[in-house]
């Protein structure tokens, strides 16, 4: 029963039924005064005119006599000289005009009668009819509202629980839902675009969307699970040679450590703390704090500065950058991460192309690219590269954050990125291009 | 110089204070932010280096109450790495310099080099810079080593132009980059390596002895002495 009670559609059909036979009963009150005094309006026409019609000289006493034998209708008559005709007792004329009355009190049978009293010829003039048949009319009336009233309350509360249920076995499937991906089950969906519906309610709206963020949780949750699952592949590598090398000096600490292996000490760290900087500048990015400190940035002016820092690095190694950077190009943004962003992109087309490759840098109208003629990555690997960790290769230096990095730097500034085969692709080498589409900005605001 | 250095975690301070002591420096080292108000403001101080958290009061509020007073010795602040905002908020609150956590010891020592000295050097508005035969026209942008000019473009003179600036001091990647690019990340490609080779390329393989010499596990540093006295082979 309580769990009845605390069904929200049952408690809602209970008040409206409740609100129903509050107005109903005003209703049916306010209907029953209406008709009745209607009703006693009608009686008291019909005696006044009997009494218009009796009130002529001597025809009152004459009708007194004669309406003696009359069931439904009284007619007295209290002469001058105080003599009473008709069945009524004396204290029906002691007050003049129309009053509802018992029987006893005025001579009559115990009924309840309406009693007219008017001034005659010679006399007082008493008029009475029985009010029965207005009081069953009232009782009809009053009988078949309550009837009424009762089959539309029970229509109320069954259909409000056949509601109540239906929505709470829906209800039921949402919470089930969300207890067993809470326990871990994270495929448990409500599967609520199964319902074969017409017209979807606001509960299918509800299922659909717990639906769609328990698909993000499980994203998120599987994301995360990578995550530390790679972290800790990440970190192995380095700890474990950091560790081989600190036992080495540990245990030849008599010789002088070679510089080398000091060195490598080093790098190993930088390279552990350089994963654990990276990952904790995403978190901190992922939190759109930043986003206060935003002003107009020239794009061009930026990408020109970057490609003067890294073109040595890049023909240096037999790579070719061609650039291509029409400005202004100003976007909202932070100078420091929009750095980052393309340099970041610099280094990853450094990484992953082989000697002599060309790399390209474009610069225009909000949007920048970055390029190369390498080996390109396969379409359904793209989404994923902007993972945390995520490599197409196995070798390389780099922290397998880089390009997360890119993406959360974009994300920070609404950037849209999109991959894409290289602008000269051929087989085998189809190169990779990397487009960053920011919000358009003012053209009018240089910085 | 003498340096007052913010720092309450018990490991780093004691290794930030013995690693500027074997600079030279006189080093006094406070571990909480309302100690190191009250002695930066009753001592003299070249150098503050102070960290952003700290017991009783932060580093960011000591800056800004020093400097409130008029107090405007060169502050370096050390920051956690999360802190993406710190060194923006570090500038606006008066500090001339910051490091992220964790640093290199040399790395330190550099920067606070850099500021102790940074005051005079700044004062005097040359137009031309010298170093040993080499002689740097700010106002023509010309370069000339021993009679010879020097064909640089831009950049390599804006990188020469800082290393005049910063004569026997050592200048570290990072510091190039802030100063040369004013870009503030830590590249994985040795970017900054390969335009000091460059530039060394251009102005010290041609002649006997290398004004800019490599300085082990920290940067580079321009020694104009070295140029008379050094037979230190040139490097490539």
């Amino acid at each position: 029963m309580t769990r009845l009670l605390r069904m929200s559609a049952l408690r809602q059909s209970l008040l409206l039924a409740l609100a129903f036979v509050v107005m109903t009963a005003i209703a049916g009150y306010l209907a029953v005064s209406l008709i009745s005094d209607a009703l006693i309006d009608n009686i008291d026409d019909q005696l006044l005119g009997t009494a218009q019609a009796l009130a002529a000289p001597s025809a009152a006493e004459n009708a007194a006599r004669r309406a003696h034998d009359d069931q439904d209708q009284a007619i007295g008559f209290l002469s001058a000289d105080g003599e009473v005709y008709g069945r009524f007792s004396r204290a029906a004329f002691t007050e003049l005009g129309e009053r509802s009355v018992i029987g006893d009190d005025v001579g009559l049978e115990d009924d309840t009668w309406r009693l007219l009293v008017v001034e005659a010829d010679g006399g007082r003039l008493a008029i009475a009819t029985e009010l029965e048949p207005i009081s069953e009319t009232i009782r009809i009336v009053t009988s078949t509202l309550g009837t009424v009233l009762a089959v539309t309350l029970i229509a109320c509360l069954a259909i409000g629980l056949a509601i109540g249920l239906r929505a709470q076995a829906r209800l039921h499937r949402m919470l089930a839902t969300l207890d067993r991906f809470a326990t871990g089950d994270l495929t448990a969906r409500t599967n609520a675009e199964n319902r074969k519906v017409r017209r979807p309610d606001d509960l299918d709206h509800a299922a659909q969307r717990i639906d769609e963020t328990l698909d993000r949780l499980q994203a998120l949750v599987e994301q995360m699970r990578d995550l530390s699952a790679n972290l800790a592949h990440e970190l192995k590598t380095p700890l474990a040679r950091l560790r081989v090398s600190v036992e080495a000096l540990a245990t030849n600490n008599a010789a002088l450590p070679q510089p080398g292996a000091i060195d490598g000490l080093l790098h190993e760290t930088d390279r552990v703390i350089r994963i654990f900087d990276a990952l904790l500048r995403i978190a901190q990015l992922d939190t759109g704090a930043r986003r206060d400190r935003f002003v107009d940035t020239d794009l061009a002016a930026l990408a020109t500065e970057l490609a003067s820092l890294y073109r040595p690095v890049i023909e240096g190694s037999g790579r070719t950058l061609e650039t291509s950077i029409e400005g202004p190009a100003i976007v909202r943004g932070d100078r420091d991460l929009l750095s980052q962003l393309i340099a970041n992109l610099l280094e990853n087309a450094i990484a992953h192309t082989p000697d002599g490759a060309t790399i390209g840098l474009e610069v225009s109208s909000d949007t920048l690219t970055v390029w190369d003629n390498g080996p390109g990555i396969p379409a359904e690997q793209r989404e994923r590269v902007l993972e945390p960790f995520y490599r197409t290769d196995t070798a390389g230096e780099g922290s397998g954050l880089g390009l997360a990095m890119v993406r959360a730097i974009a994300d920070l500034h609404g950037a849209r990125i999109a991959l894409a085969d290289g602008p000269s692709a051929s087989p085998g080498r189809a190169g990779l291009s990397i487009t960053v589409a920011f919000p358009a900005g003012d053209p009018a605001k240089a910085r | 110089m003498k340096v007052l250095v913010l720092e309450d975690d018990p490991e780093l301070g004691p290794w930030v204070q013995s690693g500027l002591r074997q600079q030279g420096h006189v080093v006094d080292l406070v571990t909480d932010g309302r100690e190191a108000l009250v002695t930066a403001t009753t001592q003299t101080y070249d150098v503050l280096i102070l960290d952003r958290m700290t017991p009783s009061l932060d580093g960011l509020s000591v800056l800004k109450s020093l400097r409130a007073a008029k107090i405007m010795a060169p502050a370096l602040f050390l920051t956690a790495i999360s802190g993406v905002d710190d060194r923006v908020e570090g500038l606006e609150a008066g500090a001339d310099d910051y490091l992220t956590k964790p640093f290199a010891m040399s790395e330190l020592t550099a920067r606070v080099a850099a500021l102790g000295r940074r005051a005079p050097q700044t004062a005097g508005e040359d137009t031309v810079l010298r170093a040993a035969d080499l002689e740097l026209d700010l106002v023509r942008r010309t370069a000339i080593r021993q009679g010879q000019v020097l064909d640089l473009n831009p950049k390599e003179f804006v990188l020469l132009e800082v290393f005049l600036r910063n004569q026997r001091r050592v200048l570290t990647r990072t510091m190039l980059l802030e100063r040369v690019w004013d870009l503030h990340f830590d590249p994985m490609t040795s970017v900054v390596e390969t335009h000091v080779s460059r530039l060394r390329a251009k102005i010290d393989k041609p002649f006997a002895t290398p004004l800019i010499r490599t300085v082990r596990g920290a940067g580079y540093m321009l020694d104009p002495d070295a140029a008379s006295n050094s037979t230190d082979a040139p490097r490539p």
